[in-house]
């Protein structure tokens, strides 16, 4: 009876036993809570989905934004700092204010040679090739216009033992070409080095070449072509896949020279015999006359030649005992001029003008010992004095030493302007656009927001580099 | 012995009561699970979608300009196949807009994002 009556005590109603009952409870607890649990965590999940979603985008209009910003400071379409516009994409808007300025000198790009002391550096179009020693051997490594980080190794030579080299290069059907010419055991060999197509050999006989020969590459019929001069008006011209030596002439006071785009300064009809009375030593391309088209100037030790393309006159220049011992554009009005002694020191300035060239005063703000090639800007002129590379300033009338003369070379790398290229040792250094003297870099505080909602807010210091007609523009974040 | 095999009894009938409310609590358990899988499965499609495409957007950086048109791929992420679709169009001169949509191939779960991109090369348009 006892038992009968506990036994009872354990059901409630209609027979169920409170064990069940308490079970029932408790899986519908963990059943609740579980699905609570759940609940929460998918949404959770859900949420952080959509703010990583947004987060990507608010990241991308922000970087479209700068990129457009960047587009509008380099065509110049912001006078106004403290007034740039809005830029709206996916819905959102990202705006800048201004937080500073301040003066940044000439960017300066620098890389480092895998191999050891770089050899040199030849400017191709908007490539450089580098020619770098390399344990016993010698390294090429092509650098693609200003980025300096992606070079290309394309030719790696184990054992090099050449006595003598020289290089030219030229962009043939759109690709970086590469001449070494080479005196190896008292053989001459031209190698052709292309990241197109590898290199080629060719054992060549040259009946002249010493380190003060010309040489000048260039494209022929679509193959790669190298012109050899002894400075005189005849030139050995060596073609791809198409042996003997080809001799190639053209007027006194100048020598064969490839320019432009694929074309050749010369003739190969034999139209003029050979005449040493104008050795030359340098040749310069550029558009001295402002026609839009590029001229010659050929440069030798007592003669300066120049040649029109548009026209095609020619002009050579002679002081009866002079030398000369500077040349390019000078001041403000980009003049032609040429700086020659006469005697044993006197001074004497000549300008390109219609009639041909005549006594001029020189630069008149720089009146500093120049030599070799000079090159200006408004402001400024760059040149050599004393084998060193100096920039004159106009304004702070300071003289800034950049470099050494013997390692360093003006190229157009990037835009229209002159960038100078110069090497010690392993380090290679691009200075872009130093005739434009220094920059400016702003800082701007970007918020980009939705509606009233900032998403996000970041630092940015955007450097302008040039002039009003060709302006760089680069810019990073900063915080 | 009579009041153990009543003991018995009931216990058995307790441990079957059970046993149906624990199996019942499961398939509530697993119809909710079921439930939230497809969210699940969701989520994590966008999550590789997104991925994707942000894999994509920092290849086309720098001084990138798309040509205009809709080009379309496809990419392996997780084991599953997401389609992806590239619309560019121009804005305005030197100007582009490109939206990428990343999402199962049969369209579901798509994500789309838009950057802009700028002719540096022709400046001055």
């Amino acid at each position: 009876m006892k038992y009968s009556k506990e036994t009872k005590n354990r059901k409630i109603g209609s027979g169920v036993s409170i064990p069940a009952v308490t079970l029932a409870v408790f899986s519908s607890a963990v059943v609740m809570i579980s699905l609570v649990l759940l609940v929460n965590y998918i949404s959770g999940v859900v949420d952080r989905q959509a703010a990583l979603e947004e987060s990507v985008q608010v990241q991308l209009t922000e970087e479209s934004a700068v990129a457009g910003l960047n587009m509008d400071l380099m065509n110049s379409n912001i006078r106004d700092f403290s007034d740039i516009p809005v830029y709206s994409l996916g819905g959102l808007d990202t705006s800048f204010r201004m937080v500073g300025t301040s003066a940044v000198p000439p960017l300066e790009l620098t890389w480092r040679s895998q191999g050891s002391r770089i050899l040199s550096a030849l400017p191709v179009g908007k490539n450089i090739f580098v020619l770098s020693e390399y344990d016993n051997g010698l390294r090429i490594d092509l650098l693609t216009g200003t980025d300096v980080e992606n070079s290309v190794e394309v030719l790696l030579i184990p054992e090099w033992n050449a006595e003598q080299y020289s290089i030219a290069g030229s962009s043939c059907s759109g690709s970086p070409v590469l001449f070494l010419l080479t005196r190896t055991l008292g053989r001459e060999y031209v190698t052709i080095v292309s990241p197109e197509t590898g290199s080629e050999s060719y054992n060549v006989s040259l009946p002249f070449w010493n380190e003060s020969s010309l040489l000048s590459a260039g494209c022929i019929g679509g193959k790669p072509a190298l012109l050899i001069s002894e400075g005189t008006n005849q030139a050995q011209l060596f073609i791809q896949d198409s042996l003997p030596l080809l001799t190639v002439s053209s007027p006194p006071g100048t020598t064969p020279v490839f320019y432009g785009q694929d074309q050749l300064y010369g003739s190969m009809d034999g139209s003029y015999t050979e005449n040493g009375k104008y050795p030359i030593y340098s040749v310069l391309q550029d558009d001295f006359d402002e026609n839009g088209s590029d001229d010659l100037l050929f440069i030798g030790s007592g003669s300066l030649s120049f040649v029109s393309e548009a026209s095609g006159s020619f002009i050579l220049d002679t002081l009866p005992g002079g030398r000369l011992l500077a040349w390019g554009l000078t001041e403000r009005d980009m003049i032609l001029s040429a700086k020659w002694i006469e005697g044993t020191s006197h001074e004497r300035w000549r300008a390109l003008t219609e009639e041909g060239f005549a006594d001029s005063a020189g630069p008149e703000f720089h009146p500093f010992n120049w030599e070799g090639r000079l090159a200006s800007s408004r402001n400024s002129i760059i040149g050599s004095i004393d084998g060193s590379i100096i920039i004159a300033d106009e304004n702070s009338e300071k003289l800034i030493t950049v470099c050494n003369t013997q390692n360093a070379v003006l190229c157009e790398l990037d835009g229209e302007d002159l960038d100078l290229i110069y090497t010690d040792n392993d380090l290679l250094t691009i200075l872009l656009n130093p005739l434009d003297g220094d920059g400016l870099i702003l800082t701007l505080r970007s918020v980009t927001y939705n509606d009233d909602t900032i998403l996000s807010e970041n630092i940015w210091n955007i450097q302008i580099y040039g002039n009003i007609h060709n302006r760089r523009v680069q810019y990073e974040r900063a915080g | 012995m009579r009041g153990l095999a009543e003991m018995k009894r009931s216990l058995s009938g307790s441990f079957f009561r059970g046993l149906i409310i624990l199996s019942s609590v499961f398939l509530l358990l697993t119809l909710v699970l079921l439930l939230f899988a497809e969210s699940i499965r969701n989520v994590e499609d966008r999550k590789n979608a997104l991925l994707l495409a942000n894999q994509i957007f920092s290849t086309l950086s720098g001084s990138f300009y798309p040509e205009v048109g809709v080009y379309d791929s496809s990419a392996v992420s997780g084991g599953v196949q997401y389609g992806i679709r590239r619309t560019v169009s121009e804005v305005s001169p030197g100007i582009r807009e490109m939206h990428i949509y990343v999402g199962r191939n049969d369209g579901s779960n798509r994500i789309e994002l838009v950057r802009k991109y700028y002719d540096l090369e022709n400046r001055n348009l």
